[in-house]
C-alpha cells in the first residue's frame, strides 16, 4: 500500500512516519507540506491512501479531498486533524475516516484497512457537505497531467457545449462543471456577463461599446475580449463600479 | 512612589469575598463601622422625625422643636445602643443559619428597646423631665415604643439584608467576569504540542522533556482563576516558552523579532497579557503562510506608558479561513481594561500588508 503523507508540520509528518513504518506492506512514497503539493506528488507517486492533515496554509485537506473526488480514479482518504470541533463532528454523521492527532499506531491500522473501502462514499460525502464553502483552486485534467489553478489567477470561464474553458493567467482549462454551479459558487469574485461567461471582477479592464454596437469586457492579460449580453449591461456596470 | 499590587477593584472585591466568608458574607453590616452609624443615627433621627410629625398638628400650642430634641434624645440612645449590640452580637450570629441570626437579631432589638423604654420611663417620673411629654400610663408607654419598635426593626432589618444580597450580586458577577476572562490557550494548540512531543519522544528525549514542562507552566498559567499580576519579565519569559513550542512545530517557518530592550521588566501586568498576542499572530499570520513569516515584537517607553506592539504578516487573501481572532483581542482588551481602567488600550490596525496589535499601559512597578 502506498501512502502520501500531507501535513504542514514536521514533527507531525516524523510521527506518522515513524508509525508508517511499523505497518507491514506499508511504503510512504512521498510528504507533500499543503495540498497542492500534495496534488502535484499524487501525479507522479500515484499513491493508494493520502493521510491528510485539514488545516494546512495554501490549500487545506477539506479543499484538497474535494479535488481528489473529481478525480476518474481517486486515491483513499483518511484526514488527520489535531482538533477540529467542527469538522469531527462533521464526520462522525458522515462515517468518513478521520484520526486524531497524536495518533495512535492500532487506529492508523485499521483506518488504513478500511481506507479503501471507505473511499468513494466519503469522498461523495464530503463534496456534498462541503459544496457550499467555495474553492481556492480549480483542478484539471490536461493531457494525463493534473492542473491546479488558484482561483485568484482565472480571468473568466466561458462554457462551450459540454464543457468549461477555464482561462487564467498560466493558459486555458477545459473543466468538466455546470457554469451555473460556478456562478453559485464564486458569486463573490465573478459576474456573469452573459449565456455563456463569467468573468473575474478584479481582472476587469473596462467595458466599452465596439463600433458595432456590442458591449464587450476587457480583462487584464486576456487579449480576446468577452461579449455582455444586452440584458446585463447595465447590471455589469453597477457591479464594477461597486468594486471600484 | 507606585502604590502595592493595584488590583483592580473587581478583583479585589472578588477577593474578599472569597476569602473571608464568615465575617463579608453576613447580612447584617458592621455596626462599629463609622458609615452604618450614620446610617443608624440617620434613621433614628428620621423616626423622630415621623413621630412629631404623627403627633403634632401645625399651630398647637406645644413647642415642637422641644418635643423633637427630646424624642431624638431618646431614640439616639435606643439606636446606638442597639447597633452596639449587634456589633457585639455579629460575629457569633453570622455562624448561625440566616433565619435564626435574623430572629435573634430582631428579639434584641425588642429587648434593648423594651429596657431603655423602662429606664426612659422611671427616669423621667424621678426627675420630673418630661412629663408633659408622657401621657401614657407606665405599660403604654412601654408597649407603644415596642410596638414602633417592630415596625422600624422589620424595615432596618429587611433594608440591610436587600443591601447585603446587592452587594453579593455584584462581587459574584466580577468574580464570574474575572474567570470568564482568564484567557483560555485553544485546545488546536495543545493537541498540535501534544503531537509534537509525541515526535520528539523517540528522536529527541531530552528535547520532549523540556517541552513537556514549557507547556505545563503555560496551562498552569492558563487554568488560574482569576488573573494575577506579573511582572512583564515574567510574562516575557512565559511568551517565549509558548514561542519555543510553536517553533518545534513550524520549524523555520515562525520567526519572532523581540525588540524590548526598552521596556523595564519589572512593570507588572496581567498574566497572560502578551501571550495570547503572539499565539494570534502565529495562527493568523504565520500558519496560513506557506513559507511563514515573521512576527515582531516591538516595545517602546514613553515616559509612564508602555506600548507592546506585535505585528504579524497579513495572511494571503485566497488562504483557508480562520476564526477565533476577535475572542482572544476582546479577552485581552477587557483585562486591560479591569486592570488599568481607562488607562490602558489595544489599538488593531492592518496596512501595508502587516496587521498590529498595539497595547499601551502605565508602568506600574511591583512592591517588593
Amino acid at each position: 500500500m502506498k501512502v502520501l503523507v500531507v501535513d504542514d508540520e514536521l514533527p507531525a509528518r516524523t510521527r506518522l512516519k515513524n508509525l508508517l513504518a511499523e505497518i507491514p506492506g506499508c511504503e510512504i512514497v512521498g510528504e507533500a507540506v499543503n495540498g497542492r503539493e500534495a496534488l502535484r506528488l499524487w501525479e507522479a507517486t500515484q499513491p493508494d491512501v493520502l493521510l491528510l492533515d485539514i488545516r494546512m496554509p495554501v490549500m487545506d485537506g477539506l479543499e484538497t479531498a474535494r479535488h481528489l473526488a473529481g478525480l476518474d480514479n481517486p486515491p483513499a482518504v483518511v484526514f488527520t486533524t489535531a482538533y477540529d470541533e467542527f469538522a469531527v463532528e462533521a464526520f462522525n454523521t458522515r462515517a468518513i475516516a478521520y484520526l486524531l492527532k497524536p495518533v495512535r499506531q492500532a487506529q492508523l491500522g485499521s483506518a488504513l484497512a478500511n481506507a479503501g473501502r471507505l473511499n468513494r462514499v466519503q469522498l461523495n460525502q464530503l463534496s456534498e457537505q462541503t459544496e457550499h464553502a467555495a474553492r481556492h483552486h480549480i483542478c484539471a485534467r490536461l493531457r494525463d497531467k493534473l492542473h491546479v489553478v488558484p482561483v485568484e489567477t482565472i480571468q473568466c470561464f466561458i462554457a462551450d457545449q459540454k464543457y468549461v474553458t477555464v482561462c487564467h493567467s498560466q493558459g486555458e482549462l477545459l473543466i468538466d462543471e455546470a457554469l451555473k454551479d460556478l456562478e453559485k459558487e464564486f458569486s463573490e469574485l465573478f459576474i456573469r456577463v452573459h449565456r455563456n461567461a463569467l468573468v473575474a471582477l478584479a481582472h476587469v479592464r473596462s467595458l466599452e461599446k465596439s463600433e458595432d454596437g456590442r458591449f464587450l469586457v476587457h480583462l487584464h492579460g486576456h487579449t480576446e475580449p468577452v461579449e455582455v449580453s444586452r440584458r446585463m449591461v447595465a447590471d455589469v456596470r453597477a457591479h464594477l463600479r461597486n468594486t471600484r | 512612589m507606585h502604590t502595592s499590587r493595584q488590583l483592580p477593584t473587581l478583583m479585589r472585591m472578588a477577593e474578599t469575598h472569597r476569602s473571608q466568608p464568615s465575617q463579608e458574607d453576613f447580612f447584617l453590616p458592621d455596626f462599629c463601622s463609622g458609615p452604618v452609624v450614620l446610617v443608624v443615627i440617620l434613621i433614628a433621627e428620621l423616626v423622630a422625625f415621623l413621630l412629631v410629625i404623627a403627633r403634632h398638628l401645625p399651630g398647637e400650642g406645644i413647642n415642637l422643636w422641644l418635643d423633637l430634641a427630646r424624642l431624638s434624645l431618646f431614640l439616639q440612645w435606643i439606636g446606638l445602643t442597639s447597633a452596639g449590640v449587634l456589633c457585639a452580637v455579629r460575629k457569633p450570629l453570622a455562624r448561625v443559619p440566616l433565619r435564626q441570626a435574623a430572629a435573634a437579631s430582631f428579639v434584641l432589638l425588642l429587648i434593648t428597646t423594651g429596657v431603655l423604654s423602662e429606664i426612659a420611663f422611671r427616669l423621667s417620673n424621678y426627675t420630673g423631665i418630661g412629663q408633659a411629654f408622657m401621657p401614657l400610663s407606665h405599660t403604654g408607654f412601654v408597649l407603644r415604643n415596642l410596638l414602633i419598635c417592630v415596625i422600624v426593626s422589620i424595615l432596618v432589618l429587611r433594608y440591610f439584608y436587600l443591601q447585603y444580597q446587592w452587594k453579593r450580586n455584584v462581587q459574584r458577577e466580577a468574580r464570574a467576569r474575572i474567570e470568564a476572562l482568564q484567557a483560555r490557550i485553544h485546545p488546536h494548540f495543545l493537541f498540535n504540542s501534544i503531537n509534537t512531543i509525541a515526535s520528539l519522544i523517540r528522536s529527541n528525549p531530552e528535547l520532549a522533556e523540556h517541552t513537556i514542562m514549557d507547556l505545563a507552566d503555560l496551562f498552569r498559567a492558563s487554568l488560574k482563576k482569576t488573573s494575577p499580576t506579573v511582572t512583564l519579565a515574567e510574562e516575557m519569559a512565559m511568551t517565549q516558552q509558548y514561542q519555543r513550542i510553536e517553533e518545534l512545530r513550524l520549524g523555520d517557518r515562525l520567526k519572532v523579532n523581540w525588540q524590548t530592550d526598552a521596556l523595564p521588566t519589572d512593570a507588572h501586568v496581567p498574566q497572560l497579557l502578551l501571550q495570547p498576542l503572539l499565539e494570534n499572530a502565529i495562527y493568523h499570520g504565520i500558519e496560513t503562510q506557506p513559507n511563514g513569516g515573521t512576527v515582531e515584537v516591538r516595545g517602546t517607553r514613553d515616559a509612564d506608558i508602555l506600548n507592546i506592539e506585535i505585528s504579524n504578516p497579513l495572511p494571503p487573501e485566497n488562504a483557508p479561513r480562520r476564526h477565533g481572532n476577535q475572542m482572544a483581542m476582546e479577552n485581552v482588551r477587557q483585562r486591560l481594561m479591569l486592570a488599568w481602567p481607562g488607562r490602558a488600550s489595544l489599538d488593531v490596525n492592518s496596512a501595508d500588508g502587516f496587521y498590529r496589535v498595539c497595547v499601551r499601559f502605565p508602568y506600574e512597578k511591583l512592591a517588593p
